[in-house]
C-alpha cells in the first residue's frame, strides 16, 4: 500500500508529504492517509472534483476504504465518531457530493454504514441525523414577496433526507 | 510569455494577498467554513472554497486600491500626490514649450 499510487495526473499538484496524500490548491491540502491498512479519504468540500477522482481510482484499487471529516489533518484534534457520522452527513446534502457520487455509482451512505458497523457507533447516528436535517437540510426563511419559504437545499436532496434514516437502517439489514 | 499559465500563477498570488490579509483580522465568534466547522484562528487554507475566495479572483484593481500607490519616485511619501505638481503634469508643460518654440 502506496500513496504515491494514487497520484492522479502529472500536473504537480498531487503530493505526498509525511504521512498525507495533498492536493495543491493555492495551499497543499491533505486529501488521504493510510491507517492500519485502511485508506481514510477527507471529505473535503474545498475540493470536490478531486474527492470524487480519488474515490473512483481507490474503487478502481478494490481495497478497504472510508471517508473521515478534514478537521483530522489537525494532529491536535481528537478523533470522535460523532464529527465523521456529522460529516459524513453534511458533506452528503452538499450538492456537488450529491450528484457526483450518484455519478461515479459510489454510494456514500452505505460506505457510512459499513465504517458504523466497524466501530459500532450506530447509537450516535439519530442525534447526528436530526441535527443535520433540522440546521443544514431543512434550513429556510420566509420570502415576503413572493410569500414562500426558500430553502437551502435543493428538493431531491430533502427528499432523499427525509428517508435517509430509514435507508441507512435497510442498509444495515442487508 | 504570458500566457494562460502565468495569468493564472499572478491571479493566483493576488487571491492570497487578499486572503491573508482578510485571515489575519480576527472573526469575534469563529469564522465557519465550508465543511461546517469553526475557526478560531483562520488561515488561508479555511477560505478556500467560500465565496470571499471566488469574489477575490478578480486580477481588476479598484479606484482604492490605487489610491495610494505612487507611480514616480519623487512623489513618493505624498499620498494625493496626483493633485499636486508632478511628472507628468510637468511632462505636458514641457512639450508644450517644445511645440512652442518649434523643437517639435
Amino acid at each position: 500500500m502506496d500513496l504515491n499510487n494514487l497520484i492522479l495526473d502529472n500536473t504537480g499538484n498531487w503530493s505526498v508529504k509525511g504521512n498525507f496524500l495533498m492536493y495543491k490548491k493555492l495551499q497543499n491540502i491533505p486529501m488521504c492517509f493510510i491507517e492500519d491498512d485502511i485508506y481514510y479519504l477527507f471529505l473535503d468540500v474545498r475540493l470536490p472534483n478531486q474527492v470524487l477522482k480519488l474515490t473512483k481510482a481507490v474503487m478502481k484499487l478494490g481495497v478497504e476504504f472510508y471517508f473521515t471529516t478534514p478537521e483530522y489533518s489537525n494532529p491536535k484534534v481528537e478523533i470522535d465518531d460523532n464529527l465523521v457520522i456529522s460529516h459524513y452527513l453534511f458533506a452528503y446534502s452538499r450538492p456537488q457530493f450529491f450528484y457526483g457520487f450518484d455519478k461515479i455509482g459510489f454510494d456514500l451512505i452505505r460506505n457510512l454504514t459499513h465504517w458504523m458497523e466497524k466501530e459500532k457507533c450506530f447509537h450516535l447516528l439519530k442525534e447526528n441525523y436530526d441535527n443535520i436535517l433540522k440546521k443544514v437540510v431543512n434550513r429556510s426563511w420566509y420570502d415576503y414577496y413572493s410569500n414562500t419559504y426558500i430553502y437551502d437545499c435543493e428538493l431531491d436532496i430533502r427528499e432523499e433526507f427525509s428517508v435517509l434514516y430509514r435507508d441507512i437502517q435497510i442498509n444495515r439489514i442487508i | 510569455m504570458r500566457n494562460r499559465v502565468w495569468r493564472k500563477y499572478k491571479e493566483d498570488l493576488k487571491v492570497i494577498k487578499r486572503l491573508t490579509k482578510m485571515s489575519r483580522g480576527g472573526w469575534y465568534r469563529g469564522y465557519r467554513d465550508v465543511n461546517n466547522i469553526l475557526r478560531q484562528e483562520t488561515t488561508i487554507k479555511d477560505f478556500i472554497g467560500t465565496s470571499f475566495n471566488f469574489m477575490y479572483k478578480t486580477y481588476t484593481t479598484e479606484k482604492s486600491d490605487s489610491k495610494y500607490k505612487c507611480k514616480y519616485s519623487p512623489n513618493k511619501n505624498k499620498n494625493y500626490y496626483r493633485d499636486g505638481d508632478n511628472r507628468e503634469k510637468q511632462r505636458v508643460v514641457f512639450l508644450k514649450i517644445l511645440k512652442q518654440n518649434g523643437l517639435k
